[in-house]
């Protein structure tokens, strides 16, 4: 047999990285690098720096003003705004700056001569404790809002008592109680992230999370099996409608403006070969609906929407061409349902939001 | 152990390391034996002493054999070894199904790891000894060390012992060779499974778990990708244990060789599982009667020996479905085959012939995946009207393209290209380059070999 040559696998190490390197540049989801935001004290994506999401979707995003993705050529507009907050959901790496959810209400807005910007603040992880806590921080930078629209994509953000590391938590005991954390990044993030994204070492930093991330197991088998993680506890109802009073008037009380919760609800779903309406935990999203009405939170479930979208044109709300029908982040008919749903919100609701 | 783990590849570069340092071939044997034992006990420990007591068991009956002038007694040994092994089979395979109707029936065993692959394994090593074709070990240290062949013991090749046993005596020192032939296969093997496999898995996963939902289209397409799925995931696991076993200085036989480049049933089984459809010839079909018996006898005969080889995938009526149909398959091909003559095929009636064995494979897998017969038929009916949902992952466009380019390279007689054999000077680079991508790519979270479980 004839071998390669000792030159031809140096060759050889030195072509297969750069294959590696150009494969990860290109298919792989990059590196955001961060920064300290002193305006708000956290650490945000880092402004200017573009954002390429290939896992799910196929969509290229930029970091404005205050890390914040979909501006208007990166600055945040000076009229009355109405603001986005939220997890992965507002972030939106899946879809294209355009057609996030609050760039299609400004659109819709403006048609409909209403001067209104939307603004959307999504951080991946985020829930309503998290945004809770940023609204006074962020009260300077956002000024004048007209509304706060928090999206909300699961239910148990609500639920107290369901541990969240790297973020704020709701505590149920011993007396009802909200716990500030936040988000810390590494130091290899915020000293090599830069970097990383500017030479598109998405692959080897890929291979790097890997090694670190990876454990050996030399003992003889069978492996443990670890019990799965218990479920939080569900409060009684009657706990549960006094513990959302406590969260919600917490939150209302943090600022004056109007504010609108948008739940989405994971409907239309495929779910053993049948498509499925009903939603899971709906007893959850009722008792969080009531709780947001007495203390004076308006609250939209996109339910009824996702659905006659789909029964209108077959579509879903969420999933891309490459993941599945029905999961996963909202896609771009999602982010327009959104946001003609708050823009009707908006309509309906004149006095309130408006007059201001 | 799975192969692309970083404890097997430990495993498989201290194996080399002591094949290297130590001189003498029982010296070599017992490493071999022992990095075969690990193998097995980090999956199991609680099994090593069935996977050690049936060795010695076939070591016992051989010597035994070789000893007993009786022929009565011979073959009363042959019998009870090959009892005690498809005994052991048989319980661990099939107790839990013949008892699932049974009401309180509380019985669950796990399935010992490669027992089936052994089994056979095993099973070559008691009829050579018994024939006279192979001489009985006299040291357990032999027959432990081809029961415990760590490359092939959870998934085959299923290696006879007149092969493996001979390569085991002439153990030599690692050769440059056999490491970087071993390795051009093993980083092939490493980015079929990872890369192509997995990610069809999960494709195939979807559709599959939501069938009635999913339209026509869709299901053609989980239909197809499931079986480049198979093919994939079990050539890339041959391609790695094959690979293994040529660093180690032991060559494998081959499991694949292109089978949907075959242009009938016949000639698909004689490209797929290789080493388990010879097996299924030598071991039972030929002493069923083969095709000596005349034209019934030969339909019965390869329809018996295709039912077993689906009852041997898996205690189901989906498997039995599986391999009833390619029974019939390769019934009707026969007589179509006497009807029409042996006659080389035109370009057209080629393709043609190509087409349909390469559906008729393809529909046959659908019981295979199924997870009941009515599973499998709500398949079938989806393939032909199916729900209003259309999703078809554009990376089952992209395996299908490179498995087709792939048989057409084979089609062409250019597989050494594609096989990067020999001393090329881009092969290091595109080795190496699967093996980044395999890391790169590789679907998250464990997805075991299918043929693990079989």
């Amino acid at each position: 047999m004839n071998l390669p040559r000792p030159l031809h696998w140096v060759l050889g190490m030195a072509l297969s990285l750069a294959v590696a390197w150009a494969a990860g540049a290109v298919l792989l989801d990059t590196v955001q690098p961060v920064a300290l935001d002193p305006a708000v004290g956290r650490y945000m994506p880092k402004p200017g720096t573009a954002m390429r999401q290939r896992s799910e979707g196929f969509a290229r995003t930029t970091a404005g003003e205050h890390g914040l993705r979909s501006l208007p050529e990166g600055r945040l507009p000076a009229g009355p705004k109405v603001v986005f907050w939220g997890d992965s959901y507002v972030e939106a790496l899946q879809v294209d700056d355009a057609e996030h959810m609050d760039r299609v209400f400004t659109r819709l807005a403006r048609r409909s001569s209403l001067a209104l910007d939307g603004v959307g603040l999504g951080v991946s992880g985020d829930g309503i404790i998290d945004d809770l806590f940023r609204l006074r921080p962020y009260a300077p930078v956002f000024a004048p809002v007209a509304l706060h629209v928090f999206v909300v994509a699961e239910i148990d953000e609500f639920l107290p008592d369901i541990p969240r590391p790297g973020h704020c938590e709701f505590r149920s005991a011993p007396e009802p109680n909200l716990v500030f954390e936040t988000a810390v990044y590494g130091e290899y993030h915020l000293r090599y992230g830069h970097l990383v994204r500017a030479l598109e070492l998405a692959g080897p930093n890929r291979v790097l999370r890997k090694a670190l991330s990876s454990s050996l197991r030399f003992r003889l088998g069978p492996a443990e099996a670890f019990p799965s993680a218990q479920s939080a506890s569900k409060p009684v109802p009657a706990r549960l409608a006094r513990l959302l009073d406590f969260l919600l008037s917490n939150l209302r009380s943090q600022t004056p403006d109007p504010m609108l919760i948008v739940f989405l609800p994971v409907v239309p779903r495929l779910c053993g070969g049948e498509i499925r309406n009903d939603s899971p935990g709906e007893p959850a999203v009722a008792a969080v609906k009531s709780a947001c009405l007495r203390n004076g939170v308006a609250f939209l479930d996109m339910g009824p929407d996702f659905l006659a979208f789909h029964k209108a044109t077959g579509r879903f709300p969420r999933g891309f061409f490459n993941s599945p029908p029905g999961q996963g982040h909202l896609n771009e008919d999602g982010h327009r349902l959104v946001a003609q749903a708050v823009l009707r919100h908006i309509k309906e609701h004149p006095d309130a939001l408006l007059a201001r | 152990m799975p192969f692309w783990r970083v404890e097997f590849l430990l495993l498989l570069g201290a194996s080399l390391l002591a094949l290297r340092l130590l001189k003498g071939t029982t010296a070599r044997k017992a490493v071999l034996a022992l990095a075969g034992l690990y193998f097995y006990a980090w999956w199991d420990a609680r099994f090593l002493p069935l996977l050690v007591g049936a060795a010695l068991a076939d070591w016992a009956c051989g010597l035994g054999m070789a000893r007993a002038a009786n022929p009565a007694v011979r073959k009363a040994l042959f019998v009870a070894g090959l009892g005690c092994r498809l005994g052991l089979l048989g319980f661990f395979k099939y107790a839990g199904f013949f008892l699932a109707a049974a009401p309180g029936s509380t019985l669950w065993l796990i399935l010992p790891l490669g027992l089936s692959f052994q089994t056979f394994s095993a099973v070559t090593y008691l009829a050579a000894v018994h024939s006279g074709r192979l001489a009985a070990r006299t040291s357990p240290l032999d027959v432990l060390c081809f029961a415990t062949f760590f490359p092939v013991l959870s998934a085959g090749p299923i290696v006879r012992a007149e092969e493996l046993l001979p390569r085991l005596d002439g153990l030599a020192a690692p050769s440059a060779e056999g490491l970087y032939d071993g390795f051009r296969r093993f980083s092939m093997g490493l980015f079929k499974k990872l890369v192509l496999a997995d990610r069809l898995g999960l494709y195939v996963s979807e559709v599959y778990g939501n069938i009635g939902a999913y339209d026509a289209a869709s299901t053609w397409a989980a239909v197809a990708a499931y079986a480049l799925q198979i093919y994939l995931d079990f050539s890339g696991y041959s391609d790695m244990a094959v690979g293994a076993g040529r660093m180690l200085g032991v060559r494998l036989p081959e499991n694949f060789d292109f089978p949907y480049a075959a242009r009938n049933p016949s000639e698909f089984w004689r490209r797929w599982h290789m080493s388990l459809s010879s097996w299924i010839r030598e071991y039972l079909y030929i002493p069923l009667g083969g095709s000596r018996r005349g034209a019934a006898r030969t339909q019965a005969n390869l329809m018996l020996a295709m039912l077993l080889c689906g009852a041997w995938h898996g205690s189901g009526w989906t498997f039995v479905l599986w391999g009833g149909l390619h029974g019939l398959g390769l019934g009707l091909h026969r007589i179509w085959r006497e009807m029409r003559g042996r006659r080389a095929h035109s370009r057209l009636s080629g393709a043609l012939a190509w087409a349909g064995c390469a559906l008729f494979a393809t529909l046959c897998w659908i019981p295979f995946r199924a997870e009941s017969l009515d599973h499998a038929w709500r398949i079938c009916a989806a393939l032909f009207g199916g729900g209003p949902v259309h999703w078809v992952h554009p990376f089952v466009w992209g395996a299908l393209a490179l498995t087709l380019i792939a048989h057409a390279l084979r089609g062409l007689g250019r597989e050494d290209l594609l096989l990067l054999r020999g001393g090329r000077w881009y092969a290091p680079a595109a080795l190496l380059s699967l093996v980044w991508l395999s890391v790169l790519f590789a679907a998250e979270g464990f997805t075991p070999f299918l043929y693990a479980r079989f």
